[in-house]
């Protein structure tokens, strides 16, 4: 046959043919490799092409890694029993102690940079870890999961809560071995006949609420679906309400309390944490689930449902996605806006708005111990020369790379030791400062991680910094050139110790410019949000909550009555101008949806509703941009809707006044617009959701809860006057939660400016550390460099020139760390994006903002040094040894 | 001070006399002790062994073989032989009378 391939014999795979050849002695390869080649083919005819190949690479690998046989070692220090190996490394830990006495002033920077880094680390992870990692208060959490329906707007998804009808058509679903339901509204409930008359809020949900969770009972029993009957009015207290107004009585089960005037009997007392993510309350009574009534077009109930073992989150889904579909197609008047339903896991539900921030706040407390590390690590470089005589000795009288090695980083542990215990102490203090200021931001439920979590995360913290700080030191010091160093003087800085000074304020530099660019953006975007104009004007007031008891105040004449009383009284007081009730203070609570049909459509139109009193206009200063307000006596049933909402509701943009809507449905009763105003920010400041109706209380529909009274002057107003009217009206009714809007905004924002806040500490932090950084760096360098900047003086090299030979080398590391830590800072860009309002990450102006001022830090801190370098006298330098 | 990779290579070239090189060293070696030795390592002990003046090397022609490269001989020195011998006496007077503890098998 004429083929050349069967004629050429096999060949020798070339990659192992490589690394054969690269543990084999230079003047050694070609005969190596030729006896390799030659065995080879001897292989391939005894056994066989691939056989051959295999022996091959067998032979290459093992050339490559056994390439030393063992020899002999010369005489030397035989290894030390392990017992002897801790007893040195004590030893080492002591000496190192000792000589963190003898330079005070270098210790102490040591020991101040590994207690910042540290301690903000410490502090950081025990916020955020309870948050991010500690399992929830039920068991089986996997399992669990959270229902809502979903809408659509503006291609985002939100949720939305779900009818009875569409509650009754979830329990059926074969995916979730149970489900219970829970009302979105807690009510606050008046508790009276104990003491002080008090406000209490109270949630309501359904029997199997408890058993679908998992939580067990503190005292006496939880709802069993028994407890369904509307007739039993049956409460379970909360831990915390339990011993706070209850004084821990044990004897409270059975016994009955009175809230809005009604009797409920004590069966038990639930954890305080049973609400979490759910219905948060003081206690809990039941939700009727009546299984005949599947009223749809009021949506107000929540689920929380456990997945039936073996079925996924997807199937599941899927699952509620037909049965969405199903009623779509059934009942297509309510059904038709929402754009299904989800099931979520409760974990990704309750921890969603925290965990970015919360993520961005570990990696920044990481940057802070990252620059630590990195100045400690440059601390103990530039040191490195001064001790290498003292380490050439130690290698002399027989000391092992290995020994040198671990004294260093010995050494860099115990600091850290120091430090570490230092930070623990700082975390502690944050902590206690993070909890009185947490209310102020709103985070109610700031629960630390455990002290001995908590020092576990330090010690491990501690030793992790004290290693890396020791470790490239400790490498440098294992690679000691001993006779050199022995016979010469001192050297001028040698190439390597020149790379590592630029690692060293370049890691610095990127690490403080990510720190820097990051709170930048967070503080622009907290201007912005506070800047937005949110459409209504509510200075000089205070809201509160007020709830008339329904058991006393049963018809809608009746609650009015008590309103305009209480108004009346109210704005009697001296010093207010005006006083007016509505259902929900915008900014300050949920905002919950309502649909609206306009007259002869079937289009549901999407809207959050207020209810107010007239006096609401003037108090929040709403506007007024066509028709009229409505007064008290209507001769039908009245709304004003906003500019947003005349839009979506008559897109042809037609004049609403005089036109009619249907409330919910379009067999629902007929209201008027009689005017349009402004769209306000109802839900929060950064949502520009406009869609708003108006209605005034004789609607019924969302009952005032809340008071509002505005100040004539610019002063403010005292709660207690006010408290006092509101008592002259009905002793049983508490005033609760006095609040300002000031209050409210600060609380709509807490999260950015928690964030915010430990933000701009950390870039502080690290900023100090990054000057101190620099500042070490050049002054070590212009102490090595004296003699040599001594004699360029003195044959006349001018200032310029010896500002330039100090600086040049950081003018490199500064731009590289700039350069480096803007790139980084664009890579986190998308845990910053929850933190960010109308900030765009790319933007430009930030990045150069920031590398300006860290080019004025650096510069700042090689000021003192520079000067040093200038004063230098020629002579003094020439006689250094 | 003769190492064991050092002592195993110099035995084998007495067997191998001096038309040995690399491969038939390494071979020879694995073959006996059942014990793989790479082939670096063998150049490696061969080169010190040259360098303590206990084996000399021989360079050959080149074959097609080896893909054209060339086959270095090694043959035992005088000192080599020497060095051997003094290893073998002294272990055979450490071992006199012991052998019925190393016997295996």
């Amino acid at each position: 046959m004429n083929d050349s391939r069967h004629d050429r014999p096999e060949a020798v795979p070339r990659l192992a043919r490589w690394l054969a050849g690269l543990r084999i002695p230079a003047g050694e390869r070609e005969f190596a490799m030729g006896d390799l080649e030659e065995e080879f083919k001897s292989v391939v005819l005894a056994l066989g092409v691939i056989p051959a190949r295999r022996w091959y690479w067998r032979q290459a690998l093992r050339s490559c890694f056994y390439a030393t046989p063992p020899t002999p070692k010369p005489a030397s220090n035989p290894p030390l029993p392990p017992g002897e190996t801790v007893r040195e490394i004590i030893r080492e830990g002591r000496l190192a102690v000792r000589q963190l006495w003898a330079r005070p002033l270098i210790s102490m920077t040591a020991i101040v940079t590994f207690a910042l880094g540290i301690g903000a680390n410490v502090a950081m992870f025990t916020v955020a870890w309870p948050m991010l990692m500690a399992p929830l208060p039920f068991p089986d959490e996997g399992r669990l999961t959270v229902l809502s329906l979903t809408y659509e707007r503006k291609s985002k998804q939100f949720r939305n809560p779900m009818s009875r009808g569409d509650y009754l058509d979830f329990r059926n679903a074969s995916s979730f071995a149970s489900m219970s339901a829970f009302n979105q509204f807690k009510q606050e409930m008046n508790l009276t006949g104990r003491g002080e008359t008090d406000q209490v809020r109270v949630g309501f949900v359904g029997a199997e609420w408890f058993s679908v969770l998992g939580v067990k009972p503190v005292l006496g029993r939880l709802f069993q679906p028994s407890d369904n009957g509307s007739s039993s009015s049956v409460i379970v207290l909360s831990d915390s309400l339990w011993r706070q107004r209850f004084g821990g009585d044990r004897m409270i089960v059975g016994q009955q309390i009175r809230l809005d005037g009604r009797a409920y009997e004590v069966i038990g007392v639930a954890p305080s944490s049973a609400g979490l993510g759910t219905v948060e309350a003081a206690a809990w009574t039941v939700q009727p689930i009546d299984p005949g009534n599947r009223m749809r077009g009021a949506y107000f109930l929540g689920a929380v449902a456990r997945l039936r073992p073996g079925t996924t989150l997807e199937a599941a889904n899927q699952e509620l996605a037909a049965i969405m579909a199903r009623a779509a197609v059934e009942f297509p008047q309510t059904n038709k806006q929402w754009s299904g339903a989800r099931a979520e896991l409760f974990r990704d539900v309750t921890t969603e708005t925290s965990r970015s921030s919360l993520e961005l706040l570990l990696i920044s407390a990481g940057l802070v111990l990252l620059v630590s590390v990195i100045n400690l690590t440059g601390l103990q470089l530039s040191r490195y020369v001064d001790r290498e005589r003292e380490r050439a000795v130690r290698r002399a009288l027989g000391a092992t790379r290995w020994q040198l090695a671990r004294q260093v980083i010995v050494e860099n542990v115990t600091m850290a030791a120091v430090g570490g215990a230092c930070g623990l102490g700082v975390a502690i203090a944050t902590l206690q400062v993070l909890e009185s200021i947490a209310p102020s931001f709103g985070w109610r439920h700031l629960v630390p991680a455990s002290r001995p979590l908590m020092t576990a995360f330090a010690a491990a913290v501690t030793l992790a910094a004290g290693l890396l700080a020791g470790a490239v030191p400790a490498w440098r010091v294992s690679k000691t050139n001993d006779t050199s160093v022995l016979q010469a003087r001192a050297a001028t800085a040698g190439r390597h110790s020149h790379r590592w000074r630029t690692l060293v304020v370049a890691g610095q530099v990127a690490a403080t410019a990510v720190l820097l660019i990051v709170a930048a953006m967070v503080a622009r975007s907290q201007l912005a949000v506070l800047s937005i104009n949110p459409g209504f004007d509510f200075r000089n007031g205070l809201a509160a909550d007020l709830n008339p008891p329904a058991g006393k105040y049963e018809s809608m004449a009746d609650i009015t009555r008590f309103f305009n009383a209480v108004i009346e009284r109210v704005e009697a007081l001296p010093g207010v101008e005006r006083a007016c009730v509505i259902n929900e203070v915008p900014l300050d609570g949920t905002a919950i949806g309502m649909t609206y049909v306009p007259e002869g459509t079937t289009n549901q139109v999407h809207a959050v509703p207020s209810t107010i009193t007239p006096g609401c206009v003037p108090v929040l200063r709403l506007s007024l941009l066509r028709g009229r307000w409505f007064t008290n006596n209507e001769p039908q049933p009245s709304i004003v809707i906003s500019a947003s909402m005349a839009k979506a509701l008559w897109p042809d943009g037609r004049d609403p006044i005089g036109l009619r809507v249907h409330f919910g449905v379009p067999t629902a009763p007929l209201l008027t617009v009689v005017g349009v105003t402004g769209d306000i920010r109802g839900g929060s400041l950064e949502s520009s959701y406009g869609q708003q109706v108006w209605a005034p209380q004789s609607l019924g529909n969302f009952p005032p809860t809340r008071l509002l009274v505005r100040a004539a002057g610019p002063g403010g107003i005292n709660a207690e006057p006010v408290r006092a009217a509101v008592r002259t009206v009905d002793p049983d009714i508490a005033l609760a939660h006095v609040r300002t809007m000031d209050d409210i905004v600060g609380r709509a924002t807490s999260a950015r400016r928690f964030a915010l806040f430990l933000l701009a500490g950390f870039a502080v932090v690290a900023v100090i550390l990054s000057a101190v950084g620099i500042y070490s760096v050049l002054a070590n360098v212009v102490g090595q460099r004296t003699r040599e900047i001594g004699i360029r003086l003195a044959l006349g090299a001018h200032s310029g020139q010896v500002v330039r030979l100090v600086v040049t080398q950081l003018s490199l590391a500064v731009g590289v760390g700039i350069v480096a830590g803007l790139w980084s800072a664009r890579a986190l860009t998308r845990f910053v994006a929850s933190l960010l309002y109308q900030v765009k990450p790319a933007d430009p102006r930030f990045y150069v903002a920031v590398a300006i001022v860290v080019t004025v830090i650096a510069a700042l801190a090689a000021w003192a040094p520079t000067r040093r370098a200038l004063r230098i006298d020629p002579k003094a330098a020439m006689s250094v040894e | 001070m003769l190492g064991e990779f050092e002592q195993a290579v110099l035995f084998a070239l007495v067997r191998l006399g001096p038309e040995g090189y690399g491969a038939t060293i390494r071979r020879e070696i694995e073959q006996r002790t059942g014990r793989e030795l790479s082939i670096s390592a063998t150049y490696v002990t061969l080169e010190r062994l040259e360098a303590k003046g206990y084996v000399r090397s021989r360079v050959g022609e080149p074959t097609a073989e080896r893909g054209g490269r060339r086959r270095k001989h090694f043959a035992l020195t005088a000192a080599g032989r020497k060095a051997l011998a003094h290893a073998y006496r002294s272990f055979s007077a450490m071992v006199e009378g012991l052998e019925d503890e190393f016997e295996t098998s």
